[in-house]
Formats: structure tokens, sequence, C-alpha cells
């Protein structure tokens, strides 16, 4: 949504979020009862009855923020007896010959099998409006609508962001890895004393022009701050043309994400199954404490060290889309931290380029899981130690 | 990532960084390069990189590797003959280092052009097109004269290859991971840029040489500024005047005025009443602000989105009164023989003109298979008329149509210009027709007149040769 249709207002370049709450769950059911009572009817009778207040003095664009999310967790479904797409050529092709309307509505009738009030039904019924309104979920609770129009006027706003600050009190590690995946530039500041991290977050582009193209990035952010322990968050966005500040903290009312995926995808969770079950004599750490590399910070998705020779550790990472310059990028920052026994899985289907790979590294091909075997074969060949603590602290620099 | 002495060059998401011993002493010098502090490098959006590139050659004294292996140069085109403006505005694209806006009208071959460009300079290209239709009739057009596989991104595919076709939102989303793998950008409906909007798609590719093709260029001269920046110049231009009689169909342009009934007309002044007692006090208050600022201001009240909404239903039932319906009826019987295409403001307007006229729709909704499905027919001749609001508009290959009823419209002239545009491709002895309906004493009057004269400025008679 566009922040002139948010519940926001702005004072002295503030932005004042207009959260919903207690006060709008009398509505919020009002307008949950409209809209379960139009399903099973067509979506453009659905729009009509959310066009208007659903209650005397129901402020605008909170009732228009409520329907957007509304809106996304209902469906429409296609009900006619005869594909429309059918009807559509048996019609207008006839029609091309000329004659009047309903000669050519009985011929196309007769030739599809269908009463002429059937054929003229299904015409368009596949288009948006004319699809009938569903709810394969059920539909929410007035409080639970309210902290999802909430989230949504985050991450709606936050769309307009030209750049965010994060301070965060614990697990910063998925934040910041969820916006490095996001294509973000990423800075982080450990705060003494307990004090948490400091992120800020950014594009490549932002250095040169104020653009807002990194906003959806920075939103998609947002679920995940339910995660740490305390986060405040600040933010510049762009909006009418101006700036305008934005502020977020740990207490503000939006949905709280679901439960944190254990793992970030399905090749990650198979290779820890199989070095758990083939790689015994090693000690393996899924997510290592993340490790800085100059201004970077790295990821790695596991850690192993041999259990009889500590001193032979390696770091593996499954790599997303990559080129040989990225790959060759990568390691130069695993060497940088001083980190060189370093396995690359990477995947076949998603390189982005062509080009030779780099030497001196060590990877691992796949299509669609990791082979263990061929870990194990690396993890075999004695590669040199890395010389870094495989649970070293965030911000611990290692040369 | 490639050496340059001890400097090396690399693409970061649609920017070129600095690294190696050297570079901080060699980035301070080269043209649009910044410090980033949050890498610690220096950095350039990627459109700089040709510039960054000959500073390189320059400063080292030998051309750098760049960011991505050398082009090889593609082999395996057919290339199609040129008609002679066609050939013009080829040779002053390359005479302007091949970067630059080619502005030809609708129906007059751009894609030709274009594709030609691609066999000429035998450059890995990216085309960028604004629709999903669009992406495929591009596809279809490159893969009738080049013997390599065609890329597609957009509309749920993801196919790179050395000549790609994507839409313009597909490269906004992906540009940061493609931007180094294109020597060649060709942007068709090039007016789409310029304005902010998705800018940073062309300010992500490292690619040298660029071609936009545009029938409706910017005026405005931020845009025009912009676009020289990130494409070049207008390297050429010709009008729809220019061409019309030989290399595309002549045409009548025919301004049909049509009464509203009383009911319609009684509507229509009551809605514009309130909207213009709304108009008349916000510009005594502020005389000369923009109508941007109006809407934007206006729409804060209740009082004034009731305005605005006024005139917007106002503007609807002007759009498709009884006197159109009837005088379309009219049109459509008269023409049987011919392939038409009607015009319309609105998506629900046009399928209001389909059910009352059994005319098939074009318009988003409609899915990609019966869209090409539906073409061919009316290719065919077993369709014999068109309706759509905006998916006709632009870029897409109508074939032979001859007829065109505008309805309305809602984008202004440069929309019109496009819809003509549409059923102007030349045949033997065909002389096209456009029929444009006008609401009597609407809004619609002056909104024809600006129409008019933004299809042929030099010209004001009806005929057009």
């Amino acid at each position: 949504m566009t922040p002139e249709r948010l519940p926001i207002r702005i004072d002295d370049g503030r932005l004042l979020l207009g959260f919903l709450g207690e006060a709008d769950v009398p509505w919020l059911r009002t307008l949950l009862e409209v809209a379960e009572a139009q399903i099973g009817a067509p979506w453009r009778q659905l729009d009509v009855a959310l066009a208007h207040p659903v209650a005397q003095h129901v402020p605008r664009r909170r009732q228009a923020l409520a329907v957007a999310v509304l809106r996304r967790l209902l469906r429409g479904r296609v009900s006619s007896p005869i594909a429309p797409r059918k009807v559509r050529a048996a019609v207008f092709d006839r029609a091309a010959a000329g004659g009047k309307r309903d000669d050519i509505l009985r011929d196309a009738s007769l030739a599809l099998g269908f009463e002429v009030a059937i054929v003229e039904a299904a015409l368009f019924a596949d288009l948006p409006p004319e699809r009938l309104v569903t709810c394969p979920l059920a539909l929410p609770t007035p409080h639970d609508l309210a902290l999802h129009a909430n989230l949504l006027l985050c991450r709606s706003l936050l769309a307009c962001a030209l750049a965010v600050r994060l301070q965060l009190r614990g697990n910063a590690r998925t934040v910041v890895r969820i916006a490095r995946l996001r294509g973000l530039l990423c800075t982080v500041e450990q705060r003494e004393n307990g004090g948490g991290v400091v992120l800020d977050l950014s594009g490549p582009l932002s250095l040169f022009r104020r653009t807002t193209m990194y906003g959806h990035a920075l939103g998609a952010l947002i679920p995940a701050l339910a995660w740490c322990d305390a986060f405040e968050m600040r933010s510049t966005l762009l909006i009418a043309g101006a700036p305008v500040e934005f502020r977020l903290t740990s207490g503000d009312p939006f949905l709280p994400a679901s439960e944190k995926k254990r793992y970030d995808s399905a090749v990650e969770k198979r290779l820890a199954r199989d070095l758990r079950r083939h790689a015994a004599s090693w000690v393996v750490v899924r997510e290592p404490e993340p490790i800085r590399a100059g201004p970077a910070l790295i990821f790695p998705d596991f850690a192993l060290a041999h259990r009889d020779d500590p001193s032979r550790r390696w770091l593996l990472e499954i790599v997303g889309f990559w080129t040989p310059a990225y790959l060759e990028h990568k390691l130069n920052t695993y060497r940088l931290a001083g980190l060189p026994s370093l396995i690359l899985c990477i995947d076949e289907r998603l390189a982005c380029s062509d080009g030779d790979l780099p030497d001196r590294a060590h990877l691992v091909r796949y299509r669609k899981h990791v082979d263990v075997e061929d870990v194990l074969r690396i993890l075999d060949s004695r590669g040199a130690p890395t010389g870094a603590s495989l649970t070293s602290p965030t911000g611990t620099r290692r040369g | 990532m490639h050496s340059t002495g001890r400097v090396r060059v690399r693409f970061d998401a649609g920017t070129v960084v600095l690294d190696g011993d050297g570079a901080e002493a060699i980035g301070r010098i080269l043209p649009g390069m910044l410090w980033d502090p949050r890498v610690e490098r220096f950095r350039a959006p990627g459109y700089l990189w040709p510039r960054i590139r000959d500073a390189l050659v320059r400063q080292l004294g030998r051309r750098p590797d760049g960011v991505r292996p050398t082009g090889q140069v593609l082999e395996g085109w057919t290339v199609p003959a040129l008609r002679p403006y066609q050939e013009s505005a080829l040779l002053a694209w390359e005479l302007a280092g091949r970067r630059g806006l080619v502005v030809l009208p609708t129906g007059s071959g751009k894609t030709l052009v274009a594709v030609v460009a691609m066999a000429r300079t035998g450059l890995s290209t990216l085309c960028l097109v604004p629709t999903r239709v669009l992406l495929d009739q591009w596809i279809g057009v490159v893969s009738s004269v080049w013997s390599g596989p065609v890329g597609r991104l957009g509309d749920g595919a993801r196919v790179i290859e050395r000549v790609t076709v994507t839409t313009f939102e597909s490269a906004y989303r992906n540009m940061h991971r493609l931007g180094h793998r294109f020597d060649l950008l060709v942007i068709d409906e090039v007016h789409h840029f310029g304005t902010g909007i998705r800018d940073e798609t062309l300010e992500m590719s490292l690619a040298a040489a660029r071609l936009g093709l545009s029938a409706t260029p910017p005026s405005d001269g931020g845009a025009k500024g912009r676009l020289v920046d990130l494409v070049g110049p207008i390297v050429f231009q010709l009008g729809i005047g220019d061409l019309a009689g030989r290399f595309l169909a002549p045409f009548d342009l025919v301004t049909l005025r049509i009464a509203l009934t009383d009911e319609e007309r009684d509507a229509y002044e009551t809605r514009m009443a309130l909207f213009r007692e709304m108009r008349a006090r916000y510009f005594q208050l502020r005389p000369g602000a923009p109508w941007e600022t109006f809407m934007r201001e206006v729409s804060r009240t209740r009082e004034g989105r009731r305005a605005l909404n006024a005139w917007r239903e106002a503007r609807s039932l002007a759009s498709y009164t009884q006197g159109k319906k009837a005088a379309l009826a009219e049109l459509l019987r008269r023409h049987g023989d011919a392939r038409v295409l009607v015009f319309t403001g609105t998506n629900t307007a046009a399928y209001s003109v389909a059910r009352d006229h059994l005319i098939m729709p074009m318009t988003c909704d409609i899915g990609r298979k019966e869209r090409e499905d539906v073409l061919e027919r009316f290719r065919g001749g077993r369709l014999r008329a068109m309706v759509s609001a905006q998916v006709l508009n632009e870029g897409v290959d109508v074939p032979d149509a001859d007829v065109a009823i505008v309805l309305a419209g809602a984008l202004g002239e440069r929309e019109h210009v496009q819809r003509v545009g549409r059923v102007l491709r030349p045949a033997a002895d065909k002389r096209a027709t456009v029929y444009e309906l006008v609401a009597e004493g609407t809004s619609e009057v002056a909104k024809a007149r600006r129409r008019k004269a933004a299809l042929d400025p030099r010209e004001t008679a009806h005929s057009h040769r």
C-alpha cells in the first residue's frame, strides 16, 4: 500500500503511526462479518461491500488497511459448468460472421450444449471480479486482524525506506542472514556491556542516490525482529519526496513472526542429517557464530572439527546464486579472516555466468542435494587448519 | 574478477567495486567512483562502467579486462532487409556511439531496427519490454532471425541466454544479478524510464551500447535529460505524418460528437457541479497550483474526496454513453468486413462493450495462451474485432487492423498516438479509419482536441496523406 493510503501522520519530519488496537476491535468484528457474508459471492460484490465504512466513524485509512489484509487472505474460485475460454471462443468466433446478439448466443449455446443463460454467465466467469470469494483458512479474530494490519503497515512504510539502523539484542544472526540473502549491505557494530548489536542496512546503490529500491528487502526483516529479545529500528523513509523518520521498537503491536525455521533450506537440512550419520569422527556445529572479516561478517552454515585432531577444522557454506567472481570474492573474504579451510557447496543449476572457477577452492558441486561423500573426501584430505575457533564470538577479528 | 595492474574491478549487485592494492589511489580519480565506507572500497553505479574502463585505460596505459569475460561476437543471425528510414535510424545510432533513442511511429518497424542492431553488432543483448504480452512477441521476432537460444526472464520464466528478453519488472528485480552479462541493452517503449520510477534498472547495467525505442518520447526536460544520461539522446526521429501514405497506411480521422441523453446529462452535470465548485474554491486560494497538487490536497478532506469521486463518476459516465453504444453498433455494422479495434478508458468499460457487442476483450485478465490464440484468430480472420483498455495500446503487433474506434482514453495524448498506430500497418490499397467518439458538452471535447494536435502537430487536417 502506498503511504497516502496508510493511517499515518507526519509531524515535523517524524512519522506517527496509527496502529490498530483494542479500540478498533468492534468495527473490525463488523468488517469480518461483512466479509464472511460475501463468501460465495462474486468479488465485485465484496468490493462494493467493503468500499464504504462498515460502521459509523471508522477512519477511512484504518479500514482500508484492514481490508487490504482481508483481501490477501481471501481467494477467488471460478464457478462455471463450462470453461469460460471455450465459451468465449465459441461466442466471439460466431459474432465475427455478423448477426444479432441473441442469435449468436443461441447458436453458441446449441453448439456448446448449454442453455443461453448459462453460456452468457460463463462468458467472463473466470475474470477476477466475477470469481467467487472463498476463504481457504479460517478468518482471523479481530485482534489478529489488527496485528496483521499493523505488520502490513510497517512493511508498506519500509517499502519507502532509504536505509535502516537496527539495534538488536539476541538473534542478530537471523536478521543479518535475511538481510544478506536479500542483497542488502550490512555493517555491524558490537556494543559493549551487553548493549547488543547495531546493524546499518542499505543497498549498494544507496551510496549514489536516495533510492527506495531496497525497501521491500528491508521490509522482509520485520517479521524476524520478533525473534530478537529486544530491538529498536530507525529508518529514513522517502514520502512524497521528503525524508521522514520512522521508529519501531520491541513493544510495538505488530504480528510476531511464525516460529523460526531450523533450517534455511531443504539442502541444508539434509546435509545436517547426513553429516550426523556419516561423519562420526567429526564434531559438527551448525550455524556457528558469525565471524568478522574486515568490514564484513561471515556466516558459515557448518563448522567441523576432527574429534581426535582438533587442529583439523573446516567451515562449510552452501551458496545460492553464484558466479566465479562471487566465489573468488567469498574465498578472499575467508582468507582475510584467516580462515582458509573452507568448503563451498555450489548448486550447478544456480550458476549466473560462465568462466573458470577459482583455483585452490574446495568446491562441492551438487544438484538437489549435497552428497555427503563429496564433503567427507575433502575433510579426509587433511587440509590446512583454519586457525580460528569454531565458536568464535561475533566481532572477533582474525588475522 | 579480472586484474588491472594491481587493481581489480568487480561487479557487485549493479555497481562496480575496486579491489586490490592500488584501488584507493586510483579510485579517487575515476569518474563517478565514491568511497563506500560500508565495505571500505571505491564503488560506482554500473552504468558508468564504460567511462571508468576508458579512464582506467588512460591511467594504466592498457585496456582493463573488465568485470566479465569479453563478450564474443554472436553469430547465426539472418539479417532482414531494412527500409531506407530504418537504415538511416540505425546509422544514426551507430554514429552516436551505439547510444541513443530511435523515435518512430507505431507500426513503422522499430523492433526490426533493434533486431538488426543486435545482428550487426553481434553483442550479447538484453531486451527490456514493458509487458508480458510483448515478452512473447519479442521472443518470437528474435527467434525468427537468430539461430541461437533466446532467453526469457519474466512471466514465470527465468532462462538467461546471451540474447534474453525480459519485462521491465523482472529486469528491475534481477538486474543486480545480471547487469554484467550483457553488452547491449535494447529498451522498448523507453519513455517509461526517465522519471525516477525503475530508473535503477538501467543504472545497474554495465552495457555500453544502449538503444531506446519509442513512438512518443518524453517532452519534459527532467525525464529527457535523465534518458540522455542513461540511454543517450534522440538520434533519429520521424512522426506519423512523415511516413503515412508510403511506409504507413494513409488514414482518415473522424471525430463523432455524440449527445448525452437527458438522464445522462442530468447525472453528468450534477456530478460535475460538485467537482467544479471544489475546483473553483481551491484555485481561488491557490491560483496556478499544479493539477497533481490539487488532486493530492483535495483528497485529504471528506468533502474533497466526494468531489473527486463525483468527477470520476462523471468521466466514467461520459466514456460509454447510450449514444456511444448505439454509434458503436452502427460502426461495427458498417465495417462488417473490416478488422476493428475498439479502445475504452477502463477494463470495466471494455467488458461492457464485450458483453453488449460480443467482441473479444483483450485485457490483462486474459491469460497468455488465450491472448496468443486470440491474436492468431484475429490474424486469420476468424475474429473480426477486439476491445481493449490498455493491452493493445503499446507495442503489440496487431495484425492488419483497418479500423480503430476510440470510445475513451485514460492516459492522454501519448496513448492516442499509440492507439492510432495500431491500424497503420501498410497493405496494398489500404486506407485506415480512426473514429473518435466524443461525448458532446463534456470534458472529452477538449481532450479530443489535444489528442488530435498530438497526433501530428504539423497537420491539422483530418485526412492524412
